[in-house]
């Protein structure tokens, strides 16, 4: 494993763009967290300080923070299928099997560093809420609904490994990101076909919708957009509403992560390199 | 054991094209061999089989007496098509990279940076090099775990003059050391000039399995001209001495039936009324071989 990652390593930090989009990428995720009490949209020619309305308290920090980070997958996406394909466009992954790497290795050696790009991200997202929650608010309970640090971890890992798979197939970065955004149409078209032919007919209200549960959909279920109350706000002062993080779409995900990538190592096991 | 590569049966379909069929092959250790075929002979597939990046249909091979490929491999040395390595990288960079891959310690860059003589621009991006440069850095990288076999692809595709005597020149120091070389071409004056044994394959089939000089100990062939050349070429066709004769610019060339010797046919000739201004007899080349052999399979089929 070690000389896996020594590899990728090299691949990836001895390019100087590479480097260079990797600080960026991390300060972007830290700069964010950072900037929030300084963002003051106005609505109405009014500022609305999200700090004021509990942006920032616990328990409803980890949601917020995490909910607002969760799209950060997509740019781990690109970055996982532009260090993919460049393999193919290089042909180094032929020459790579060439030299010795065997195909598990080779996938195993991209599937590891998505991963872990993957943990450092929720890490340091985490850290961050942790040290942003601990400046506005006391001790006591900070970590109550920091569960949403490991939802966000997963929710990386099941869209990277869509990613990675997209990647291997279509082995061209324009191909593989453009057909992320085919395949999110598409099961939004799912969605809408179960809506008009099971919702429509049966009135009960408590059904739940399958399509929730399709691989895209239920990745981006996992951190769902923060719940707001207004007449608690203006009884209570706090706008938000606690949330838990809804753990049978982190299990959907997990479940869609061990299928893509097993199906990715079949793919390149299979096909010729 | 002096076997180095045994293949059994190998055989690679793309849908219904049969790219090998059936290659029974065995390779012994510390020859240079020649892989000889037109384009789309199977040369590639088979390649790329013996380094399992293209999976077979059928059959078996084994490098070393042994089927552990993933083993086996480090021990081999190899570049098919065009040299492949990460074009933001230095030269020394990628040979780093390399030998992660192979396991190696870097100790091993300098001295392949020498015998391909890079050494001095080894701090240069790969993406700079030209392509002479580009083929002996590929080289270089093969030779990083000290392969028992090395295997090039077209070597010398491309390059120029100066960049083939060179690449030639760094396959023979490598020879010398008692490397087995594996290297497929449909250059036959290559193959000719530097290896010891040559294979020959055409639609996926061994043609012929070698050395380079029994391949062109079968037959003879000579030389002839006269000034009235068509007069000469009626006598040739008339005599029962040669076979398969052929008008070259002023030149008759032809296959010789039996043993015989220049001056019997001069004298046979000169007894006919004619006087040859030209008469060589040599062994036929790789070349006219290679097309005999190409024929006659087209004969059967």
């Amino acid at each position: 494993m070690y000389r896996l990652l020594k590899i990728e390593w090299k691949k990836i930090f001895f390019h100087k763009a590479n480097r260079i989009f990797y600080t960026l990428y991390f300060l972007m995720i830290i700069g964010i967290i950072l900037f929030m009490p300084y963002i003051k949209p106005s609505i109405n020619g009014e500022n609305i300080d999200l700090i004021q309305l509990g942006l920032f308290n616990t328990p409803f920090i980890w949601n917020n923070i995490a909910y607002i980070m969760s799209f950060g997958k997509l740019l781990l996406a690109i970055i996982i299928i532009s260090n993919v394909t460049m393999e193919f466009n290089h042909g180094t992954y032929k020459q790579n099997i060439i030299d010795g790497l065997s195909k598990k290795e080779f996938f195993f050696s991209k599937w590891l560093s998505a991963a872990l790009l993957s943990l450092i991200s929720a890490l340091i997202v985490g850290i961050m809420i942790f040290i942003v929650a601990s400046i506005y608010n006391p001790m006591a309970g900070i970590l109550v609904n920091s569960s949403y640090i490991f939802a966000l971890f997963i929710e990386y890992l099941g869209f990277i490994s869509i990613a990675l798979f997209l990647a291997f197939l279509f082995k061209r970065s324009v191909f593989a990101i453009l057909s992320l955004f085919v395949w999110n149409i598409l099961e939004g078209i799912i969605q809408i076909i179960e809506f008009v032919f099971r919702k429509l007919k049966v009135s009960d209200n408590n059904i739940i919708a399958l399509s929730n549960y399709l691989p895209l959909k239920s990745n981006g279920n996992i951190i769902n957009l923060p719940k707001f109350n207004l007449v608690q706000y203006l009884t209570e002062g706090s706008i938000f509403k606690e949330t838990t993080v809804d753990f049978s779409y982190v299990i959907a995900s997990f479940f869609y992560f061990i299928i893509f990538s097993f199906f990715t190592y079949l793919l390149i096991k299979k096909r010729n390199a | 054991m002096n076997i180095v590569l045994e293949t059994e049966n190998l055989s690679k379909n793309y849908g219904k094209i049969q790219a090998v069929k059936n290659l029974n092959l065995t390779v012994e250790k510390g020859n240079i061999y020649g892989l000889l075929g037109p384009n789309g002979s199977g040369k590639s597939t088979t390649l790329g089989m013996l380094l399992r990046v293209v999976n077979p249909s059928f059959g078996t091979w084994k490098w070393f007496n042994s089927d552990k490929h993933e083993e086996t491999i480090k021990q081999i040395g190899a570049i098919i098509e065009s040299p492949k390595f990460y074009p933001y990288l230095s030269a020394n960079q990628n040979l780093k990279l390399v030998s992660d891959i192979k396991n190696t310690s870097y100790k091993n860059i300098n001295p392949v940076l020498e015998l391909v003589g890079l050494e001095k621009r080894k701090d240069d991006l790969f993406k700079n090099y030209s392509l002479g440069m580009k083929q002996r850095l590929a080289i270089a990288a093969a030779m990083l775990n000290n392969p028992k076999v090395l295997i090039l692809d077209e070597p010398t595709n491309g390059l120029d003059p100066e960049g083939i005597i060179q690449i030639r020149q760094i396959i023979q120091r490598i020879a010398a050391n008692g490397t087995t070389i594996i290297m497929a071409s449909h250059l036959l004056d290559e193959v000719e000039k530097i290896c010891s044994h040559v294979v020959v394959l055409n639609k996926g089939s061994v043609l012929y399995n070698g050395s380079v000089k029994e391949i062109g100990n079968e037959e003879q062939i000579i030389e002839l001209s006269a000034n009235d050349l068509n007069k000469l070429l009626l006598m040739v066709q008339k005599s029962n001495l040669f076979k398969e004769v052929a008008i070259q610019k002023d030149k008759l060339i032809a296959e010789i039936k039996k043993e015989i010797s220049p001056e019997e046919i001069n004298k046979y000739f000169f007894e006919k009324g004619i006087i040859l201004s030209h008469l060589v007899l040599k062994k036929a080349n790789l070349e006219r071989q290679f097309f005999h052999l190409l024929k006659n399979t087209k004969n059967h089929v």
